[in-house]
């Protein structure tokens, strides 16, 4: 009794890929998908004691953000449109338009140690807080992901002259 | 007896598993996707390039709504019960890091108030959770 073996269509020797290549396809997708989606964020400082006053040998150094109102009108949601324009920011004091925050912020912090990049951030709380990470993220352009930031407590200090 | 004649040899690559995976896929995504972000949904701030935020182990979730409701992890709580919470929460494991996904229609105020309760439970850093603005 002997079975007859088929033709069989001649015998295959190659590796079948096709299991292969779905897998792949498959990794490569989700890695696609999950990459964009990785959590994305800024680290903020909280300084044990609130920033009052600031000692006179360290103004030098001490590079204070102030946001208010007056200069940069975001208390309503901002939304798509961004910043308005001509919103202008105080850095020390010194007025500065947001859209020149990112270059002001390199020449400040551009050849400091990594131990001095500590921006302080004094904003009015009324305003919107998409508006302030979005100077934030203006100012850390600008200096570096190295930049510290810490937030100052005081709301009087962000609309101070 | 007579051999049918064999159909012409096609050389053509069968794709139809190929789309049928792909497909699958893109239903799984599709559902999936809306899921993923942890906690409740709020509506983040968006900036142009936010640095990664590694989501760590023992990361503490604070989410603040566009309505003032405080969440950590999943627990949803009124503002005023806020601070003890995470006072508890930095009791039980000091070591977490704390990221706050506060909602972009908030006060900025709003926010500030929780980062100093986080500050007032014993942490000394917190992180500040964005979406990134797709390219145009």
């Amino acid at each position: 009794m002997s079975m007859q073996v088929g033709e069989g269509g001649g015998l295959n020797s190659d590796i079948n890929v096709t299991p292969l290549v779905d897998v792949v396809l498959v990794l490569l997708i989700i890695f696609m998908v999950i990459v964009p989606l990785s959590q994305m964020g800024y680290d903020i400082e909280i300084p044990r004691e609130s920033i009052t006053t600031v000692p006179p040998e360290q103004t030098e150094k001490q590079v204070i953000l102030a946001v208010s109102e007056v200069d940069c009108a975001i208390a309503q949601p901002i939304g798509a449109a961004g910043l308005p324009p001509g919103c202008r920011v105080r850095i020390n004091k010194e007025e500065c338009l947001a859209t020149d925050l990112t270059t002001r912020m390199g020449e400040i912090f551009g050849n400091r140690k990594k131990s001095d990049k500590i921006l302080f951030l004094a904003a009015e709380e009324k305003l919107n807080y998409e508006g302030i990470v979005r100077i934030l993220d203006l100012a850390k352009t600008g200096a570096g992901e190295d930049l510290k930031v810490g937030i100052v407590t005081d709301e009087r200090l962000a609309t101070v002259r | 007896m007579r051999v049918p004649k064999a159909a012409p040899v096609r050389s053509d690559i069968n794709v139809t598993p190929l789309v049928d995976v792909v497909l699958v896929l893109l239903i799984i995504f599709m559902v999936v996707t809306p899921m993923l972000q942890k906690g409740p949904a709020v509506k983040l701030p968006v900036t142009v390039n936010p640095p990664k935020k590694p989501d760590e182990k023992n990361q503490i979730l604070v989410a603040i709504e566009d309505d003032r409701e405080i969440w950590i992890d999943k627990e949803k709580m009124p503002e005023a019960a806020f601070a003890p919470k995470i006072r508890e929460a930095y009791e039980r494991s000091s070591s977490s890091t704390v990221v706050i996904k506060g909602d972009a229609r908030l006060n900025y105020g709003e926010v500030k108030k929780a980062m100093l309760a986080v500050k007032e439970a014993g942490f000394t850093s917190v992180g500040l959770i964005v979406e990134k603005r797709q390219a145009p």
